[in-house]
């Protein structure tokens, strides 16, 4: 029998669906009966999803860097154009 | 070279495109990668024909996103600034040698984690309280297993003394992309174990598969659950003690009691 330690360390593992299937049974079985890991578990998947949001609500550079711009500019124009 | 398949992806905001002169102006406010475009065999060819637009258009995409994982390796600022300079360049050099076969991200993150790698140990060397070119002993130790990571609400028998209280928030998705929300989270991030932050930077914020970010690190599997879970399990501690110190308000998140 799982204890909550090991359900909530396994939590992203759950998530994902990369446990075996013996240990998944496990712990769908004590998610079952406890309601504090099924919170848990719950509140990791919003905090993935705040994690993923973090990476789609970004401020692109506004400015490309000149001098970046002159290094692809003679890398691609080798004669001078 | 990272060589795993996955699909290229260059997440723009809808103002942005590659047949059109790069319109990097008026891209200042945030914009959500809602307008998902696959950054396929064009733009490689794009940028191989030497086309600035879509130069510019990569850097303005990536810039911000490799100076954010470059500072989970280094909090010397000018050693950040160089890493991201030089992997500019490596991309330039290199573009035409690149074969595709794993995604444009994924080396462009294996560039900058090398280049801050080698910078951050150089920068250590010249500073007599280093340990010389001594890797991050986050990503190389054995992280099973540590007492500082277990949640602080079980008790010695491995149960729930203090279970998790729920959030009771009405509109998760919408609290979620709030600012403030952005900013605990962001908070929690800049405060966590460096091995941590970078497994779920890549994995998590930028969406990079695990193998891949296994590659880029130079972490095994195991390693790379392990701290990903950590620094998960990190993210929803910070938010359940924002939302538990936050006093339930007219416009904040809505906490039920007890
Ligand atoms: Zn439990």
């Amino acid at each position: 029998m799982m204890n909550c330690r090991e359900v909530t360390t396994s939590a992203s593992d759950y998530i994902e669906r990369r446990l075996n299937p013996l240990t998944r049974l496990g712990m769908l079985i004590h998610l079952a009966m406890c309601k504090g890991c099924r919170l848990y578990v719950r509140q990791l998947r919003l905090a993935i999803r705040g994690l993923r949001a973090l990476g789609t609500t970004r401020q692109p550079a506004s400015v490309v860097d000149p001098h970046l711009l002159e290094h692809f500019r003679k890398a691609n124009r080798p004669q001078g154009d | 070279m990272v060589g795993l398949g996955r699909g290229w992806k260059v997440r723009a905001g809808p103002e942005y495109s590659l047949s059109l002169g790069v319109s990097i102006t008026n891209a200042a406010k945030a914009s959500p990668r809602n307008a998902d475009f696959e950054m396929n065999e064009d733009l490689i060819s794009r940028l191989r024909a030497g086309d600035e637009a879509a130069f510019s258009l990569l850097v303005g995409e990536y810039q911000g996103r490799l100076v954010r994982l470059a500072r989970s390796f280094s909090r010397n600022e000018s050693v950040i600034e160089e890493a991201v300079q030089e992997t500019w360049l490596a991309v330039i050099r290199g573009i035409g040698r690149f074969e595709g076969r794993g995604s444009l991200q994924s080396w462009l993150f294996s560039i900058l984690v090398n280049q801050t790698r080698r910078l951050a140990s150089k920068e250590k060397r010249h500073d007599e309280t280093g340990n010389p070119g001594t890797p991050n002993p986050n990503l190389t130790a054995e992280p099973r297993g540590d007492p500082d990571e277990d949640e602080p609400g079980l008790n010695v028998r491995g149960r729930w003394e203090a279970p998790p209280v729920p959030w009771g928030l009405e509109d998760p998705e919408s609290f979620l992309l709030r600012e403030e929300t952005l900013t605990v989270i962001q908070k929690a991030l800049s405060t966590m174990p460096e091995g941590q932050r970078q497994v779920v930077l890549l994995c998590d914020v930028e969406g990079v598969s695990p193998e891949e970010a296994c590659n880029i690190l130079g972490v095994s599997g195991t390693n790379q659950r392990v701290l990903l879970h950590r620094a998960r399990a990190r993210i929803r501690r910070a938010l359940d003690a924002y939302l538990g110190a936050k006093p339930t308000g007219e416009s904040g998140p809505k906490r039920r009691g007890g």
